[in-house]
């Protein structure tokens, strides 16, 4: 009895083992598990539908790259909405162009044959653009600002 | 994918090295015969057209235009694109500016003697501060600039090609002031105008404006969009910026001065022509960057990484020589203008007022050689970044553009006024560049400027003597009316 509840005991272990160690390295290639890349700044905010995002490590390792997806906050990570906006080995990414909305960006290493890290924890992206009665105000007292110097400038040049 | 075809470090050094020595050789051949200050500051009064035009055309096009324009079109779209293209305003109004310059100052040598004679050391102390922090932010970026951009295409080392370019245009230009300037400018925008040329050809060649802008439209909706805020917003901002880039610096004055009477308007006008079309060809080239599945990790980096991307190696060296000319082009008027403010404004203006020519032209070409070691002093430990901060200067420069036209066409304009402008229009727009952003900051300021200035016009207005502004006339008004007394 006793010897059997120590293989229960013992394949239980291996089964917990298997669960806590190998399950999350399912999807990455089948070389060792490298450190996660970590965003710098988890909160990122644009008015402008830009950001720069940066991460750590400064350098990827040996054979690997970094890659990074964004994908709209409201379709919770499907596949096919999410975006890859950069791959390569500097430790940052630069997109430009979003609409307003929100947006979680993640960064993990990749090699020839897979990922070879786990994605990072996820970054979150508040893009709101300015409101366009503002933009058009900025516009009026742009065109009045121009439109006043070409007039002196010409008119004294005339004159 | 975000790599760069890196040149060869032998085929890099060799064109590092024929660029500079060439450079160096047209610097003593065009100044072989400066032989006083006239001379070496404002090429003795007679630069011609095509050199007063092509010297308009290769000074306006920095890395700048050939790195932030792409950057530009990147962040803000087609509108981005656009505005950047603006800045070819301040050119063409330039050029009725500098006709009113060369009649009311035939004997000026700087920007700063304008601001002097017209508004009163309190004005001239304030405008010397904020040209000289926008001239050697300027300089020190294009520098550090033209270091990043060496070590991303060729692999040599930041500190290497940063140094050799700034001591390629420092001897050059300490040797040959401003005629050497100019004649390698001649030669820089030629360079840089036909291979901006071949290149825009080339990307329009593989692939078509159409499909540039379908996949924009895909991946990056906001950049073709007509009502896109920030872009809309920066329209203005980059105008005036422009604006105030050119009509206050000394590196424009110099050229107003040096170019053959009567020659100038026309001079800028073609300039301006020739530049106009150079910031949408370099900004369309980025937009691909959609189409071609490239990677950008950082903004600034868009430009080299499209152009490398599509004409590899053959690119690659293209690209270092558009850069290298259009970095040089910059660095040595910024180190000619700098070195005669500084000359002319404070050494003679302020300490030594019977200075013979010959001694100044030796002391401005001490300060160049001073002004390059402080400038590769700074660059050295390789801090900030190319674009921020050059538009922390925009508010700043973009309050001087009021003072500086009413100053040359309005009798009436106050010395209080134009003071009280540039400090507030300084002020305000820098507020607005930290609670709004970069792209309202030049016009929040050129607008505070306008207004304090018009408002002193009206209610506190001088009665300026224009006979003032040429100093020698100036001196002899002052001495006839304390003859009078």
């Amino acid at each position: 009895m006793q010897l059997m509840q120590s293989r229960v005991l013992l394949r239980s272990t291996f089964l917990s083992l298997f669960l806590f160690v190998y399950v999350p390295l399912i999807g990455m290639s089948k070389s060792s598990a490298a450190e996660t890349p970590q965003f710098r700044d988890t909160e990122l905010f644009s008015d402008n539908g830009a950001v720069s995002v940066t991460w750590t490590p400064e350098e990827p390792p040996k054979g690997s790259q970094f890659q990074v997806k964004l994908w709209p906050e409201t379709t919770k990570e499907k596949l096919n909405l999410s975006r890859v906006i950069y791959r390569g080995s500097l430790p940052s990414a630069f997109v430009s162009g979003l609409p307003g909305g929100e947006y979680q960006l993640k960064v993990r290493l990749i090699g020839d044959k897979g990922p070879k890290s786990a994605w990072s924890r996820p970054a979150h992206l508040t893009v709101k653009h300015h409101p366009l009665s503002f933009t058009f105000w900025l516009l009026g007292l742009g065109a009045i600002v121009t439109i006043a110097t070409v007039g002196v400038i010409l008119r004294g040049a005339r004159s | 994918m975000e790599t760069l075809f890196q040149l060869d470090q032998r085929l890099s050094f060799f064109l590092l090295i024929s660029l500079s020595v060439l450079w160096i050789a047209l610097g003593f051949f065009f100044g072989r015969k400066n032989k006083n200050f006239e001379d070496h500051a404002v090429a003795g009064r007679n630069i011609g057209l095509a050199l007063g035009s092509a010297t308009a055309v290769a000074t306006w096009i920095t890395s700048n235009t050939t790195m932030l324009a792409p950057q530009f079109a990147l962040q803000l779209g087609v509108w981005g694109m656009l505005a950047y293209s603006t800045a070819s305003l301040g050119l063409f109004l330039f050029a009725p500016l500098a006709d009113r310059i060369q009649k009311l100052m035939p004997n000026g040598f700087t920007s700063g003697d304008f601001v002097r004679l017209r508004y009163g050391k309190g004005s001239w102390s304030v405008y010397m501060v904020i040209t000289l922090f926008y001239s050697l932010t300027w300089l020190v970026s294009m520098a550090m600039a033209g270091g990043v951009l060496l070590e991303t295409l060729s692999g040599i080392t930041y500190e290497v090609g940063m140094s050799a370019i700034l001591f390629a245009c420092v001897i050059y230009t300490m040797v040959g002031g401003m005629k050497a300037v100019i004649g390698t400018d001649f030669i820089q925008s030629l360079i840089i105008l036909i291979g901006i040329t071949i290149v825009g050809f080339i990307v329009l060649d593989r692939i078509p404006a159409s499909t540039i802008f379908e996949t924009t439209k895909k991946e990056a909706p906001e950049l073709v969009n007509v009502l896109f805020p920030a872009a809309l917003m920066a329209l203005f901002n980059n105008l005036l910026f422009g604006l105030g880039e050119v009509f206050h610096n000394n590196v424009w004055w110099s050229r107003a001065f040096s170019i053959r009477k009567g020659q100038a308007k026309k001079s800028f006008l073609i300039g301006g022509f020739a530049w106009l079309p150079i910031p949408v060809a370099a900004g369309f080239i980025s937009l691909a960057v959609f189409h071609m599945d490239l990677f950008v990790p950082k903004a600034d980096m868009v430009g080299p990484l499209v152009i490398s991307h599509l004409l590899g190696s053959g690119g690659s060296i293209l690209v270092f020589i558009i850069i290298f000319c259009s970095l040089a082009s910059s660095i040595d008027s910024l180190l000619a203008a700098i070195s005669d403010l500084l000359t002319q404004d404070v050494y003679r203006a302020q300490f030594h007022p019977k200075a013979d020519e010959k001694k100044l032209k030796k002391v401005a070409m001490l300060i160049t050689l001073g002004l390059g070691l402080l400038t590769w002093l700074v660059c050295l430990p390789r801090i900030g970044t190319l674009a921020t901060v050059l538009f922390f200067a925009g508010p700043l420069v973009g309050s001087l553009i009021w003072p500086i036209i009413t100053g040359l066409f309005w009798k009436k304009a106050s010395s209080t006024g134009a003071l009280l402008a540039m400090l507030l229009g300084s002020g305000i727009g820098l507020w607005s560049y930290f609670s709004i952003g970069w792209y309202v900051a030049s016009l929040i300021g050129a607008a505070v400027s306008m207004g304090v200035v018009l408002v002193f016009t009206w209610l506190k207005p001088d009665q300026f003597q224009w006979k003032h502004l040429n100093p020698q006339l100036g001196a002899q008004a002052v001495s006839a009316r304390r003859r009078k007394k």
